[in-house]
């Protein structure tokens, strides 16, 4: 996919869709961890409450009941965390080689959903494309979006929202990454999205208007649903 | 008669909640802060023997947090918590002005002794 860059090009490439790969399931174990220390001591205060000595043992109803409650929404939370990084590691199969930009876009706002939390910012998803496919494989768009986000997300202005959308042009479905200019300085767009996008066989467009700043992510060639 | 206070400080609610509820079984004194404002908001409010901060907060940061904290309290303790998941990785995230660093899940009994450390030494 990369043939076309010459040799330090490409190893910086390669060695930023590792970092992609690296950064965004390092950020959902990070989740997970959280998950199983909630878990971990709801069950020590279950032995703390068995342990007063008392036989039998009385337990106070509201308070079981939160601690069930707590079991009960983490083991969902769990499960969802699980199911988004098995989507995620399964986005590189060799076998998967077209990619439907709106669940892709609906993905990265789950994916990122954490870190943008960490810095008060909101992800917001508007995914008019829906069906179109993308005649590249998932990782790729997801490691482009990576690219775009990341940048993004650093520079947009705590309390704001990044926008994500999806639209169909006259040559194919492309993917909008737009922020709020104001307050944010300068925004250097990264060398890696634009040979990213080369190898996908797209374009990036970068557009500043209007106290907005946005990330076109043009790709070439669809089938429709 | 508690044994010491400490402020916890994690975005997670339910484990904040949760840690208070136990410490508090233990004779320990314990309340809980989820972002860096409210944090510092108590820790100028009341004193506290030992500070338990997460490194990874929304808005400002773990480490700005025990900046801000060491700035105004250089002789509060302050134990770290990472959600870095190897065994022993999580010992070089420890930043140089904090006590000491503990990984998720955290045990109770090792961050109990580790505070009781912490306010000996600083006492």
């Amino acid at each position: 996919m990369n043939e076309g860059l010459s040799p330090q090009d490409r190893d910086r490439l390669e060695q930023s869709g590792r970092e992609c790969f690296g950064r965004l399931t390092a950020s959902l174990s990070h989740e997970l961890n959280n998950v199983v220390s909630i878990i971990d001591q709801n069950t020590g205060l279950m032995s703390d409450l068995l342990a007063t000595g008392d036989n039998p043992v009385v337990i106070d109803r509201t308070r079981l009941e939160k601690i069930v409650t707590r079991f009960s929404t983490q083991a969902e939370r769990g499960t969802a965390l699980i199911r988004l990084l098995n989507t995620f590691a399964h986005s590189v199969d060799e076998d998967k080689l077209a990619a439907d930009p709106a669940e892709l876009v609906r993905l990265t706002q789950s994916l990122w959903r954490r870190a943008a939390e960490m810095r008060r910012v909101e992800i917001e998803i508007e995914t008019k494309a829906g069906g179109a496919e993308i005649p590249v494989r998932p990782f790729l768009v997801l490691w482009a979006l990576f690219l775009a986000l990341r940048g993004a997300l650093d520079k947009c202005p705590p309390g704001q929202a990044i926008k994500i959308k999806t639209e169909m042009s006259s040559t194919g479905p492309r993917i909008i990454v737009d922020m709020p200019l104001e307050g944010a300085g300068e925004i250097a767009v990264s060398a890696d999205l634009e040979n990213l996008m080369n190898c996908c066989q797209g374009w990036l467009y970068t557009k500043k208007e209007a106290g907005r700043f946005a990330q076109e992510l043009q790709f070439k060639g669809h089938s429709s649903p | 008669m508690s044994r010491f206070r400490v402020l916890i400080i994690d975005d997670e609610e339910e484990l904040a909640t949760t840690l208070v509820e136990r410490l508090t079984y233990r004779d320990i004194e314990a309340e809980y802060a989820l972002d860096g404002i409210s944090a510092l908001a108590k820790v100028v409010a009341q004193p506290y023997d030992v500070v338990v901060l997460d490194l990874k907060l929304p808005g400002i940061s773990g480490e700005v947090v025990l900046r801000r904290i060491k700035a105004q309290f250089p002789h509060l303790p302050v134990i770290m918590i990472t959600g870095h998941g190897t065994p022993h990785g999580h010992e070089a995230e420890k930043p140089e002005q904090a006590f000491d660093i503990v990984a998720k899940p955290i045990g109770l009994d090792a961050l109990i002794e580790k505070m009781e450390a912490a306010v000996k030494k600083h006492e």
